[in-house]
């Protein structure tokens, strides 16, 4: 802030090394052992093929490639030749070195002539399956009731899911290509009608914008393209989920998938859409309102409870009744830390077995877990380490943390606690409402898209309160929010019950 | 020197009830029953109605001032009137005011937290956390300050609800008997009352920020309302649940009213009262500092808000640490008491009758050239 900015330099220089002409980008391919240059005939070789065996369907390549091209190899005088001979349907005949290279590493085979070097043919043998998992369910984001389909690594598959639920031309795909030497492809999804423009344009730029070597996965793009890197939060949703991305197209939200990626972000994401889940949507709408407000109160409980333990045991017994200071006292009369200690000691224990849960393979970290719990944690009582209250209060929170549907909002929850127990612990009650103002500042900054991150509640929107807390029967979801500033509002015309007044039934 | 919002840095006409409420409601709501009491007794909550309604008025004469100035605010209406020089020495005397009203708050509430909850800390630190908080919250912009005071209103509403506990205690014979004061008595208590409804006068600055600001108006007059209705309600609980005599003796009438209140996991509630406090008095302090940094800003040009912004905080800051003692409490009170008593009840009728003569005028010349 007191520095002036220097206005950033974009040099528009290539990473990577360049060739020029086609046989020096084959020369160039020959010494990885994995590249292959034959002549299908012994004598008088007049063509040559060479492909990655890595990248090609060999099944393809063997049975229907090669087959009709050997048959038919006298037939062939130039390149247009093959279109007729070889029944695959994209073949593509260039002389752009660029082109080669791309169609290579996307499991084409080139085939040149060796009176005409300048010119060659690019035959689509890939398999874009090869080496993807076929299982999809997802393993995340568990739902007892409702569609267990979860979005694979494999791009087109994701696409196909997508399509395949929403059968409408509205539905738009923009395809971009990311990384300079990944060239991964991202695909930006959106309801054309639905959607707002603005959202779907800034997303766009800011992919296009994008320079980076190799794209590992999509939330390494959430992190590149969000508004504010430097917060705990999540400015996107991220989801493996098919239902919750249908269900957000259809709200009117822009949805990024990244090949090689089995998660959807979903953006704009406000920060109270992350405590609703799909699950929410295939229960009752009174009970699912019920477990949201859980949802969300588990949220609060799981940041605070800790920190209030430390604001009042080390500042503020006073507001405690005589008849629960009793039990606390008692609790804590062998413990020989202050508050703050003694907490921040259990935490990181409850953390640590988060992580090594999270690192093993899942039936030792089963068995590590019930070691964890239970048995530390009786003997730290015993031990006089910790005060039994406290262990409640501590396994309480964590508990509370992990309701939280979205992993990388719970990952938020978690840490936000231990600023508010450090504050806690050096100006009690007073320091945590300041780290809650500074919470609520820090929320009030946040953008997701260029959409505020606390809408609908903050600025507040016409229907705020009824869409955060409480899952709204399907007949009054006729029409959008207004806040994600969908271009038509109007989502389906609820019928009216129809049944006859006195049936059978009725007496 | 003419900047005109941007429209994305305006905010909904709704937020100008929790700004003008959210900026009025301060530190004075805790201590101001004993003061008024002094003039008109058990009858002074008359008082405070009469004020509270007489400010809508007040704010009627504001919009006829922003409405006829050139850039909607009361600073380009000052340069536009009094020309650059003047209008400019007027703006850094807004400033002052504003300044020391923030001030104020915040040095009233480290004052608070010693006395009631923390007597080890020293004030520095308590100076040091409320100075960072409002820095983070005023840099953000107005949108940040509108939000901050949309939540600092909404969610300490939920103490309203301890006069209903409060209420269970009344005794309605204090109020008795009714209108038994002469009118100078009324004024007494009025005069007292004033100080705690200021703060909306910072609209003056911002109010180009809010939408369709026509519109907005009636918002900003459910808010001075709002705030009326709040204050008579605690001044009506405080009088049924103290007699008049225990009232004079009593520094912090309200929070010693809350300390009844108890649960049965919870048996100080007044702390959670202080504490949540915090909510109340930020939006005064950051909205005052943020009416400022902004009129300075627009006096002059070339300084960066940034720096201006920074310097008022290291103020505040040294102000608040340094000056401890009792004695600069009651001067900053003197200060906002005259100051803000002048500026509302005799600057701005001023202004108005100004802009209304200047309208005339304007009105004129229009009919003689056609």
């Amino acid at each position: 802030m007191f520095f002036r900015k220097r206005p950033k330099q974009l040099n528009k220089i290539n990473y990577e090394t360049k060739e020029s002409s086609i046989l020096e980008l084959l020369e160039k391919a020959k010494q990885s052992s994995d590249f292959e240059t034959f002549s299908p005939v012994e004598k008088n070789a007049f063509l040559s093929i060479s492909y990655y065996k890595t990248l090609v369907d060999m099944d393809l390549f063997n049975r229907i490639f090669l087959k009709n091209l050997k048959e038919k190899l006298a037939s062939i005088k130039n390149l247009a030749d093959l279109k007729s001979i070889v029944p695959i349907d994209s073949i593509l005949i260039t002389q752009d070195v660029k082109e080669v290279e791309k169609g290579l590493y996307h499991g084409a085979a080139v085939i040149h002539l060796h009176n005409n070097l300048q010119e060659c043919a690019l035959v689509g043998l890939s398999d874009p399956r090869l080496g993807k998992r076929e299982v999809n369910e997802t393993e995340n984001e568990f739902s007892v009731i409702g569609p267990k389909i979860g979005f694979i690594e494999d791009l087109s598959t994701n696409l196909h899911l997508l399509r395949s639920q929403l059968i409408t031309s509205d539905l738009i795909f923009e395809e971009f290509e990311v990384g300079t030497r990944s060239k991964t492809k991202v695909v930006v999804a959106h309801l054309s009608g639905v959607t707002n423009p603005d959202y779907v344009q800034t997303a766009r730029q800011r992919i296009q914008d994008l320079d980076i070597d190799v794209l590992y996965d999509n939330s390494q793009l959430e992190e590149l393209i969000s508004d504010y890197s430097t917060t705990p939060f999540p400015l996107f949703i991220n989801t493996e989920r098919v239902d919750r991305t249908i269900y957000s197209l259809i709200r009117g939200n822009v949805v990024i998938l990244t090949d090689n990626s089995c998660y959807a972000l979903i953006g704009p994401a406000a920060l109270m859409n992350f405590f609703s889940t799909p699950e929410d949507f295939y229960l009752p709408w009174v009970v699912a309102s019920f477990f949201r407000i859980i949802r969300i109160f588990g949220m609060l409980f799981s940041i605070f409870v800790t920190s209030f333990y430390v604001a009042i045991l080390t500042y503020h017994f006073e507001i405690v009744p005589k008849d629960l200071l009793g039990p606390i006292i008692f609790s804590r009369a062998n413990v020989p830390f202050p508050p703050v200690v003694e907490v921040l000691f259990l935490e990181i224990t409850i953390e640590l077995l988060r992580e090594a849960g999270a690192r093993l393979p899942t039936k030792i970290g089963q068995t590590l877990g019930i070691v964890g719990g239970i048995v530390i944690g009786q003997a730290t009582v015993q031990a006089a380490l910790t005060s039994n209250i406290l262990l409640i209060l501590v396994a309480l929170g964590a508990l509370s943390s992990f309701t939280t549907p979205i992993y990388k909002m719970s990952n938020t929850v978690r840490l936000l606690r231990y600023p508010f127990i450090l504050l806690a612990a050096i100006w009690g009650g007073f320091g945590i409402y300041i780290g809650v103002i500074f919470l609520v500042t820090h929320l009030l900054r946040l953008k997701s898209l260029g959409s505020p991150y606390l809408l609908p509640l903050s600025p507040y929107r016409k229907g705020g309160l009824s869409n955060t807390f409480i899952r709204k029967n399907d007949f009054h979801k006729e029409k959008r929010n207004k806040f994600l500033r969908a271009l038509s509002r109007k989502r389906f015309n609820p019928i009216t019950n129809k049944d006859p007044e006195e049936g059978l039934n009725s007496e | 020197m003419q900047s005109a919002v941007k429209e994305n840095s305006m905010v909904s006409p709704y937020f100008l009830f929790f700004l003008i409420h959210g900026s009025q409601v301060g530190i004075s709501v805790l201590n101001f029953q004993s003061r008024i009491s002094k003039g008109a007794g058990q009858d002074a909550w008359v008082s405070v109605l009469a004020v509270g309604l007489s400010l809508n008025l007040i704010f009627f004469m504001m919009l006829h001032i922003m409405k006829h100035a050139s850039n909607g605010d009361i600073i380009s209406f000052h340069t536009d009137t009094f020309g650059k020089w003047i209008g400019g020495l007027l703006n850094l005397a807004m400033t002052f005011t504003f300044l020391v009203a923030g001030l104020l708050v915040s040095h009233s509430f480290i004052e608070l937290l010693q006395v009631w909850v923390f007597d080890g800390i020293p004030s520095w630190e308590f100076a040091l956390l409320i100075c960072l908080l409002s820095y983070y919250i005023v840099s953000g912009g107005f949108r940040i300050l509108a939000g901050i005071s949309f939540w600092g209103v909404v969610i300490p509403s939920f103490l309203m609800l301890s006069s209903l506990y409060l209420f269970h205690y009344r005794e309605v014979s204090y109020l008795m008997p009714i209108f038994n004061h002469g009118i100078t008595e009324y004024f007494i208590s009025a005069k007292a009352s004033a100080t705690m409804f200021f703060g909306f006068e910072t609209a003056l600055v911002y109010f180009p920020f809010i939408k369709n600001g026509s519109r907005a108006t009636k918002w900003g007059h459910f808010g001075l309302l709002c705030t009326t209705l709040v204050y008579v309600v605690i001044t009506l609980v405080t009088f049924m649940f103290f007699t008049q005599g225990k009232l004079k003796i009593l520094t912090w009438p309200t929070l010693t009213m809350i300390k009844i209140i108890a649960f049965p996991f919870l048996e100080r509630f007044e702390f959670i009262f202080i504490f949540t406090w915090l909510f109340v008095i930020l939006p005064v302090i950051c909205i005052y500092l943020w009416s400022a940094v902004r009129t300075v800003k627009l006096t002059f040009p070339k300084l960066k808000p940034t720096y201006v912004l920074f310097f008022f905080i290291c103020c505040y800051f040294f102000y608040s640490s340094i000056l401890e003692d009792i004695y600069y409490t009651k001067l900053l009170i003197n200060m906002i008491r005259y100051n803000g008593f002048i500026f509302l009840f005799g600057y701005i009728p001023l202004l108005f009758i100004i802009s209304l003569m200047k309208v005339l005028i304007k009105n004129r010349k229009q009919q003689s050239n056609s």
